[in-house]
């Protein structure tokens, strides 16, 4: 019985895992958290004046990490106190999103003002529009961390036996970087040039001129995250989910010294998976023309 | 018995320290497709690499030494793979670009011709299969030293403390605050990217990263026994 309810929970995680996978890399994007953020500093300094949300208020891990971890502390704490667990996690999630709130706002004034010197004005229509999308995209993310940590610290069984704070910060941490390797490139290689040629990477030349109009006047952080919501944020996703996934699955269904083999072949199968991928790109667009 | 604690915490940071040259790194630039290798900074891509190694470790906790160590670097391993796998996919079917670096001609494990396949302008974009197995080494380093890391202060602060819940919390904050040091020092030392052992930075930059992360793990080895001598003894 422990077995199946342990891949019943291992299967569920990698489902939590994959929503929580996918919102924060969508936040980072309706908010412009991570390394696509700098084309968005560097384009008032070349005269393109935007209306795109600018903020990098950390690293991409260090703020999913921080905002995890106060959300855990807090639900900690409730829990401590013998509250219901549903209303703790909603508690818990909205206090920490009323932090990343905060930052986001103060964090946007301060880069939009620092670049006045440029005429880069600060539309305050931006932080009404984009401060609740991010912030329910955030709440939707920390909620699915908080509850992979309860469920990960109190109903596995065996349970891995950290503090709930400890396990949100260490889920975070791993969310953030994973969301800042994947999902970033559906965004700034080409969502932040479309109006430079598909099927090419970024010249050096061109940092900085990133596409300010849309289809209808200014182009808003709002079409960049409906543009990623259509694969650079699910691929994220799919991504944390699967790393979740198989570092408990290899474990149960294989045995302790089996899954160990396990992962090994699963390695072995990515990268081979990687080098049929590397052949079919370049068999598929060919070579540069000079 | 602290001794052995010194030796094993010297051992496993350095071991980070060297990881994190073999992971090929783009940086900004490569979130961009502007550069090849991973499209984060140097310590991020550690950080949670090394997390999700610890995270491995702990399910193995009632385990042998040498099981929690293999889970470590199975786990930290899995992550990164995984991680450049889809990161690959986002480059080659939402970018459109082949996967190639100019920083070498001809990937050594393949064979493919890389200087036709960079885009003008650009010094490559995605991870080739040399670069990705450069990764998965460098993983497997900061994986197998985080862990030992961990194993260490585990056993240690066991024999005082007894409570595994505590025990284990207190070595996880421990020794992820190995890596968030060791992760900078080391990119301080790579200076935007690498990619990876077949890269000309990478044999420039080795005696120098290997060095400075040796000195800067004994200093904080020392640190670390001042602290788990106090949690233990006083």
């Amino acid at each position: 019985m422990d077995l199946i309810y342990n891949l019943m929970l291992t299967v569920f995680m990698g489902l939590i895992a994959i929503v929580a996978g996918m919102f924060e890399d969508l936040e980072s994007d309706v908010a412009s958290t991570s390394n696509p953020n700098s084309q968005v500093q560097l384009a008032p300094q070349i005269g393109n004046l935007h209306k795109l949300f600018n903020r990098a208020v950390s690293g991409e891990p260090l703020l999913v990490g921080t905002m995890a971890t106060i959300a855990g502390v807090i639900c900690y704490v409730l829990l401590s106190l013998n509250y219901p667990l549903v209303l703790v996690l909603l508690i818990a999630t909205f206090i920490a999103t009323l932090v990343q709130v905060v930052l986001s706002i103060t964090s946007y004034m301060g880069r939009i003002t620092s670049q006045a010197l440029y005429n880069q004005p600060l539309f305050l229509d931006v932080i009404y529009k984009h401060v609740p999308i991010m912030a329910a995209h955030a709440y939707i993310s920390i909620f699915s961390i908080t509850l992979l940590s309860y469920i990960m610290t109190n109903l596995l069984n065996p349970v891995i036996p950290v503090a709930l704070p400890v396990m949100s910060l260490l889920l975070g941490l791993s969310l953030g970087s994973i969301g800042s390797a994947v999902g970033d490139i559906h965004y700034g290689a080409e969502k932040l040039y479309q109006s430079s040629e598909f099927g090419c990477g970024i010249p050096v030349s061109l940092n900085g001129n990133i596409t300010t109009k849309s289809a209808l006047g200014s182009r808003q952080s709002i079409d960049v995250v409906n543009f990623c919501s259509k694969f650079g944020g699910p691929v994220t996703g799919l991504c944390f989910g699967i790393i979740i996934f198989l570092n408990f699955w290899i474990y149960l269904v294989f045995g302790i010294q089996g899954g160990l083999l396990a992962g090994v072949c699963i390695i072995i199968i990515f990268l081979v998976l990687n080098i049929i991928l590397e052949r079919k790109s370049r068999l598929k667009y060919g070579k540069f023309e000079k | 018995m602290l001794l052995e604690l010194l030796l094993s915490l010297i051992i496993g940071s350095t071991l980070i320290g060297i990881g994190v040259h073999f992971i090929p790194v783009g940086g900004a630039p490569a979130a961009l497709s502007t550069s090849a290798g991973i499209p984060t900074g140097a310590p991020m891509i550690t950080i949670g690499m090394g997390v999700t190694g610890i995270l491995s470790a702990l399910t193995f906790i009632n385990q042998p030494t040498y099981m929690m160590l293999l889970s470590g670097v199975i786990g930290s391993m899995l992550m990164i793979a995984v991680t450049m796998f889809f990161s690959n996919i986002i480059h080659v079917y939402g970018v459109g670009v082949p996967l190639a670096s100019s920083t070498f001609e001809k990937d050594p494990l393949t064979g493919f011709e890389q200087e036709e396949y960079v885009s003008p302008g650009t010094t490559g974009h995605g991870i080739p299969t040399i670069s990705f197995v450069s990764g998965l080494i460098g993983a497997g380093l900061g994986g197998f030293g985080g862990t030992l890391a961990f194993n260490s202060l585990y056993s240690e602060l066991i024999l005082s403390m007894r409570d595994i819940a505590h025990v284990s919390t207190i070595a996880t904050i421990l020794s992820l605050v190995l890596f968030f040091i060791l992760a900078v020092v080391a990119s301080y030392n790579i200076g935007g990217t690498i990619q990876g052992f077949n890269d000309e930075k990478f044999k420039q930059k080795f005696l120098s990263g290997f060095l400075s992360c040796f000195l800067i793990s004994i200093v904080l080895s020392l640190v670390y026994i001042l602290i788990v001598w106090g949690l233990s003894y006083v």
